[in-house]
C-alpha cells in the first residue's frame, strides 16, 4: 500500500508527457493550415500592416479572394483540367498498374525483382531527365495540348508505384482464395475480377489517393506538354500567376483552393479504406 | 461421382522428390484418408488430383479420362482447404453459390441449391453474415456446402479439421461421416491425425516420404502394419519398438530383450524360423499389454514381467503408464485403477498375439 503513490504518480507523469507531446504533433500539422487558412480570410489592411505585427485573426475578414478567384474564368477553366487529368491519370495507372502487380505477385520467375526494379527506374532520376524524350514522344503521337497526353504522363510517374503499393496488397491476399476459385470454375480473369481485385480494394484506394495527389500537384510535364497551346492545369496556372507576386492572402486562397479536391477525393476513397479486408477468408 | 485412379505419379522439385512411384485407386463412392507425417507429400498429391500442381511424371485419370491435360476450373473436382479459402467480400450465400454462377445455373436452382447445402450443413440463419462474422466452425460448414453444392466428382479434403479445437473437430469428424453417408460421395481426404484417418475412412492410405507405404481398411492397418513406419504411426498412444533377438530354447522361440525374455506363440514360428539369432525390432501395443489383474484369457505363460512404473498420465478412464524394466522403456495403456503407482513395482501381461516382429534391416513386419 506504502509503495502505490510513486507508480501511479509515474504513470500520471507519463500521461501528462505523452499527451503533451501529442498536442506538439498536432500543432505542427494544424498550425500552418491555420495559418494558410487565416490569410486566405484576411482583407487587405490585416496583410500589408505597415510594420505592426500581423495580427492572429483577421480584423475583417473576407472572402473577396475566393470570390475573385472563382470569378476568374483562367482559374476555373484550369481547376476543371487538372481534375479530368488527374482522374484520368488514377483511372489509367490503376488499369496498368494492378494486373501488373497481380502477375508479378502470383506468377513467380527469374529476374522478378529486376523486371519491378526496371519498372520503378523512370523515377530514379530527376523528372525533367525524362521531360525531354516523352514531349518527343508524345509530340509525334499528336498527345502535346491534350487532357490525355497529360494523363498519360502523370499514370507514367505513378504507375510503378501504383505497381508497387499493389504488389504489397496481393501478397497479403492468400494464394487459397485464387485457387479455390479455379477449382470452382472461374477462370483466372474470372477470379482476379471477382475475388481479387474487391478484396485488393482497401490497399488500392491508397494508390488512387497516391496517384491523385500526383497528378494534382505536378507541374514540369504539364508544363511543357501543354506549353503551347489553350489548356492548363493548375500548377501550370498559377506558374503564370505566381509571375506577379501577388498579395499573400490571395495566395493563401488559391491554396485552399487546391486542397479542397484533394481532401474531398481522399474522404471518398478513403470509405473503402477499412482494415481487415481479408479477415475470415482463411482460419 | 467418380473412380480417381493415380498411376506412377512422380513429383520433383528440382532434385527434391517429394512423391515417388504413386499408384491409388479409389473407388465411387469410396472415403480414403492419405495420412502421414507433414511433409510427406500427401497434401502435394491431393493438390495434383485438384489441377493444382503439375506432376513431374504419371497419370490422373478420373472416371477413365486422362486428367492430366485438363485445367484445374474444368476438372469438376471440389476442394476444401485448411484454410477454408471463404471469400471475405461475399455471404455465405454468395460463397455457396460462386461455384453455381460460373456454371451458368439458373437463379432458380441456385437458390434450391443454396437451400439444400445450408439445411445439410445446418447453416440456417447465416445466409447473409460476412465470413469474418462466423465461428470457426461455421466457416468450416460454408467451405464444406460450397464444395459439396456443384456436385463435384471428387470431393478433395485438405486438413479441414485442423484449425477447430478438439470438441468442434469430433463433432465435425461425425458430420463429415454422416454426409458421406448421405451423399455416397467419393473423397479424398489429407491429415496427419492418424486418428481421424483410422475413424472416417474407408480405406487409409500411409504415406512416408512421398511413397504410399500402406494401404487399407483402417482396422487392417491397425492390427498388421506392414513396417515399423506405419506401426509407430498409427495408434495412440504409439506402438512400443525395441530392439530384440529371436532366440531358440528347448522349450520354443522367444524373444530376447535383454532385460527380459517373451515366448513367442506357437503360430508364428514358422515366420520366425529363419531369424533365429539375428537382430530384429520387436513391437506391441500399448493397449496390448495389459495388469496382471484384468487378463483374463487364456493362459500366456512365461509372458508375465515384472516391471517398475516410472511415470502416470490418467486419461479418466485409463490411464497411459510408461515403465521400467532394465534399460527397457514401455508405454503400457491400462484400466483407469489398475494401481499403477510411480516407483512401485507392477506385474503386466504381454499378448503375444497381437504382438509384431519386423526385420531390422528392412523395418518389414515379418509376422502380420
Amino acid at each position: 500500500m506504502k509503495e502505490r503513490g510513486t507508480p501511479m504518480a509515474r504513470i500520471r507523469a507519463s500521461k501528462v508527457l505523452w499527451f503533451m507531446g501529442i498536442i506538439l504533433m498536432i500543432l505542427v500539422v494544424l498550425v500552418p493550415i491555420f495559418i494558410m487558412f487565416k490569410y486566405a480570410i484576411s482583407d487587405r489592411s490585416s496583410v500589408v500592416t505597415g510594420g505592426m505585427p500581423i495580427p492572429l485573426w483577421p480584423y475583417h475578414p473576407t472572402m473577396e479572394q475566393f470570390r475573385g478567384l472563382m470569378s476568374m474564368d483562367a482559374f476555373v477553366r484550369s481547376a476543371l483540367t487538372s481534375m479530368k487529368v488527374a482522374l484520368l491519370a488514377v483511372m489509367i495507372s490503376l488499369v496498368m498498374g494492378t494486373p501488373a502487380a497481380y502477375a508479378l505477385v502470383r506468377y513467380r520467375f527469374p529476374g522478378i525483382m529486376v523486371l519491378a526494379t526496371l519498372l520503378i527506374s523512370v523515377r530514379l532520376f530527376p523528372d525533367i531527365v525524362s521531360v525531354v524524350p516523352i514531349v518527343e514522344i508524345f509530340t509525334k503521337l499528336g498527345l502535346v495540348n491534350t487532357v490525355w497526353g497529360v494523363a498519360m504522363a502523370h499514370a507514367l510517374l505513378s504507375t510503378p508505384y501504383v505497381i508497387f503499393i499493389a504488389m504489397g496488397v496481393f501478397e497479403t491476399i492468400p494464394k487459397d482464395l485464387d485457387e479455390q476459385a479455379q477449382i470452382l470454375g472461374a477462370s483466372r480473369f474470372y477470379s482476379f475480377t471477382r475475388i481479387i481485385l474487391p478484396v485488393a480494394l482497401p490497399g488500392l484506394a491508397a494508390a488512387a489517393i497516391y496517384v491523385f495527389l500526383l497528378s494534382w500537384d505536378e507541374f514540369i510535364f504539364a508544363y511543357f506538354l501543354l506549353a503551347f497551346g489553350g489548356l492548363s492545369t493548375l500548377p501550370v496556372m498559377l506558374q503564370k500567376v505566381l509571375s506577379w507576386t501577388p498579395q499573400h492572402n490571395l495566395l493563401a486562397a488559391i491554396s485552399v483552393l487546391l486542397s479542397v479536391p484533394v481532401v474531398i477525393f481522399t474522404f471518398v476513397v478513403q470509405r473503402y479504406m477499412q482494415t481487415g479486408a481479408v479477415a475470415g477468408a482463411v482460419k | 461421382m467418380a473412380i480417381v485412379r493415380l498411376q506412377r505419379i512422380n513429383k520433383s522439385y528440382g532434385d527434391l522428390q517429394v512423391i515417388r512411384d504413386l499408384d491409388l485407386v479409389v473407388d465411387d463412392g469410396e472415403f480414403v484418408t492419405m495420412v502421414g507425417p507433414s511433409g510427406c507429400g500427401k497434401s502435394t498429391t491431393l493438390r495434383m488430383i485438384a489441377g493444382l500442381e503439375e506432376m513431374t511424371s504419371g497419370q490422373i485419370y478420373i472416371d477413365d479420362v486422362l486428367a492430366n491435360p485438363i485445367p484445374a476450373k474444368d476438372r469438376d473436382v471440389s476442394m476444401v482447404f485448411q484454410s477454408y479459402a471463404l471469400f471475405p467480400h461475399m455471404t455465405v450465400s454468395e460463397n455457396i453459390a460462386f461455384g453455381l454462377k460460373i456454371k451458368k445455373y439458373p437463379r432458380g436452382a441456385i437458390l434450391k441449391k443454396i437451400e439444400w447445402a445450408v439445411s445439410l450443413l445446418n447453416l440456417q440463419g447465416l445466409e447473409t453474415r460476412l465470413p469474418k462474422d462466423l465461428s470457426g466452425g461455421q466457416r468450416q460448414r460454408v467451405a464444406l456446402a460450397r464444395a459439396l453444392v456443384v456436385e463435384p466428382r471428387v470431393l478433395l479434403l485438405d486438413e479441414p479439421l485442423s484449425n477447430l479445437d478438439a470438441t468442434l473437430r469430433l463433432k465435425m469428424r461425425a458430420e463429415l461421416k454422416r454426409i458421406h453417408k448421405r451423399l455416397g460421395a467419393t473423397i479424398i481426404y489429407v491429415t496427419h491425425d492418424q486418428v481421424e484417418a483410422m475413424s472416417l475412412s474407408d480405406r487409409v492410405a500411409v504415406m512416408h516420404e512421398g511413397t504410399l507405404v500402406q494401404v487399407g481398411p483402417p482396422l487392417d492397418i491397425y492390427n498388421a502394419p506392414q513396417d515399423t513406419f506405419v506401426a509407430g504411426f498409427v495408434g495412440s498412444p504409439s506402438m512400443n519398438l525395441l530392439s530384440a533377438k529371436i532366440i531358440r530354447k528347448d522349450t520354443g522361440f522367444f524373444v530376447d530383450l535383454k532385460a527380459f525374455e517373451l515366448v513367442l506363440p506357437e503360430g508364428h514360428r514358422p515366420r520366425c524360423v529363419s531369424y533365429v539369432d539375428q537382430e530384429v525390432v520387436f513391437g506391441i501395443r500399448p493397449e496390448h499389454i495389459y495388469h496382471r489383474g484384468s487378463w483374463k484369457t487364456k493362459s500366456s505363460a512365461g509372458n508375465t514381467i515384472d516391471v517398475v512404473v516410472d511415470v502416470v498420465e490418467p486419461l479418466g478412464d485409463r490411464d497411459i503408464v510408461e515403465v521400467k524394466k532394465g534399460d527397457a522403456n514401455l508405454t503400457l495403456l491400462l484400466e483407469a485403477g489398475a494401481e499403477a503407482t510411480p516407483d512401485r513395482a507392477m506385474t503386466v501381461v504381454f499378448d503375444m498375439e497381437k504382438a509384431h516382429v519386423f526385420d531390422k534391416k528392412t523395418q518389414r513386419n515379418i509376422i502380420h
